[in-house]
């Protein structure tokens, strides 16, 4: 059985910088910290938030680790529909709040308050960075 | 706009929700998509937006937006870890660890074969620890020497003061000299210097104190009880009228007779100024040659003394004095 605290780590890198590299390299420092504090569980999902946000920033300064030994293996199964141009659009035009909260609400199913505890705002100011997004999201996408 | 505008944004909406008197503006309507399109206004506020947004049409079309942003968001929520990369992360193990734990079931497995390894090299390190070669003395370097004399002698000594103690003196590396019977000596310890020092200075018996040997403090045997020696030496004295040219002659003769030091000094040990002193050993058919020409230099006197230290068949110990007589025209003198 999959570890959703595993999937959501590494989803929220590999979505982020959209490097499967350094998506792993972040997701190790992550779950390490998380295990060092015992956070692996649900309850702490407003943890999970509050660590990812705090290794966002420092993306630029880890080193890619490759992950599988198979050069060229793909970490990642995308679906049929998904428009992975617009979502790079979106990740490069996007306010690093809005991104974010799309990402944490709507990709990976964090509730607004365990978004909100974990970013440190209330939850009216996640549901208006999630809409404002989600907007900015659309406009990328072809109709 | 910031979080605390937001805050009184969204508190004074729902006070308006609940009052539903203030109109919507297109800015407040589209603030209030993402809920609509959530379910999460209530009915009236519902029916305020859909009624503005039927009649604005840059409200719906950010609301296409909206629900295009929706779809691509959970297309990006179906978006799978692959098996691999979600092991890698469960499992993954630093470098370090993985030799730690490779070598850990090395050890438990086929450890204990380098145990005989383990045991030696510790015994090795014991052994260096103890005996620190690197440390190893100068003991080699000494020359350790016991000065000899029987009772006899000692009386000698006694009544005559003589420099000859050296006469005796054989290192201790000579081990027949140990033959001599040992409770009758009396031991001086003579020299003790490495192979760098000047040569040792041999200081007289008579001005040391007489060390005795265990044996002899443990025994107290008279000397008379021990057994008579048989060997001998002889001791010589010349006068000679030119003392600095004399005495290498002499030296040189003796060398060419085969003769070779016998004590801790050199042949021709100048003792004193005018005083050259010889202790030596050499062939017993030279003898009479070495007599006739020290008789060339002036008058000689050998005496035959018993002496503990037997010597080797052939081999004859002679201990020979040369002093500066003075300009003399005295014949020389037959030996007695």
């Amino acid at each position: 059985m999959k570890s959703p605290l595993i999937d959501s780590v590494v989803k929220y890198f590999y979505l982020s910088c959209l490097d499967e590299q350094l998506s792993f390299s972040a997701g190790l420092k992550v779950l390490s910290e998380l295990r060092a504090r015992n956070h692996l569980t649900d309850e702490f999902r407003s943890h999970w938030v509050q660590t990812m946000k705090k290794w966002r920033p420092r993306l630029d300064k880890l080193k890619g680790r490759p992950w599988s030994p198979v050069a060229g293996e793909k970490g990642f199964i995308f679906p049929r529909e998904f428009d992975m141009t617009a979502w790079v659009s979106f990740i490069n035009s996007a306010e690093a709040s809005e991104s974010e909260a799309v990402l944490l609400s709507r990709v990976l199913g964090f509730s607004d308050e365990e978004i909100a505890h974990g970013l440190g705002v209330t939850t009216g100011t996640v549901r208006h960075r999630v809409g404002h997004g989600l907007r900015r999201l659309g406009g990328f996408v072809e109709s | 706009m910031s979080v605390t505008a937001l805050d009184a944004w969204a508190v004074s909406l729902s006070l308006e929700t609940e009052r539903k008197t203030r109109k919507l503006t297109r800015f407040l309507c589209q603030e209030l998509l993402y809920d609509y399109s959530a379910g999460k206004l209530d009915p009236a506020r519902r029916n305020d937006v859909e009624e503005f947004m039927a009649g604005c049409r840059e409200t719906q079309r950010e609301f296409e937006m909206l629900k295009r942003g929706l779809k691509s968001s959970q297309l990006a929520a179906q978006i799978r870890v692959s098996d691999q990369l979600h092991e890698a992360l469960e499992n993954f193990e630093p470098q370090w660890r993985k030799s730690l734990s490779a070598w850990t079931l090395w050890s438990s497995q086929r450890g204990w074969k380098i145990l005989p390894y383990v045991f030696v090299g510790v015994a090795l390190c014991l052994v260096l620890v103890i005996k620190k070669p690197w440390r190893a003395g100068p003991a080699k370097d000494f020359v350790l020497a016991e000065q000899m004399r029987n009772e006899a002698d000692k009386a000698d000594v006694k009544g005559e003061p003589s420099h000859e103690a050296p006469a005796t003196v054989a290192p201790a590396a000579n081990a027949p000299a140990a033959n001599a019977p040992a409770a009758s000596a009396v031991t001086v310890p003579v020299v003790a210097a490495g192979p760098g020092a000047p040569p040792p200075v041999s200081k007289p018996a008579t001005d040391m104190p007489p060390i005795k040997t265990a044996e002899a403090l443990d025994d107290k045997k008279p000397a008379d009880q021990v057994g008579p020696t048989k060997g001998f030496l002889m001791r010589g004295e010349i006068d000679v009228s030119d003392f600095e040219n004399t005495w290498p002659l002499i030296r040189d003769k003796i060398i060419a007779l085969g003769g070779r030091a016998a004590g801790s000094v050199e042949l021709g040990w100048l003792r004193k100024k005018d005083e050259s002193y010889f202790h030596l050993t050499m062939p017993d058919a030279n003898y009479n040659e070495l007599e006739l020409f020290l008789g060339t230099f002036g008058p000689v006197r050998f005496s035959k003394e018993r002496h503990p230290r037997v010597m080797p068949s052939g081999q004859i110990r002679i201990i020979l004095t040369v002093k500066d007589g003075g300009a003399t025209n005295e014949s020389p003198a037959e030996t007695p």
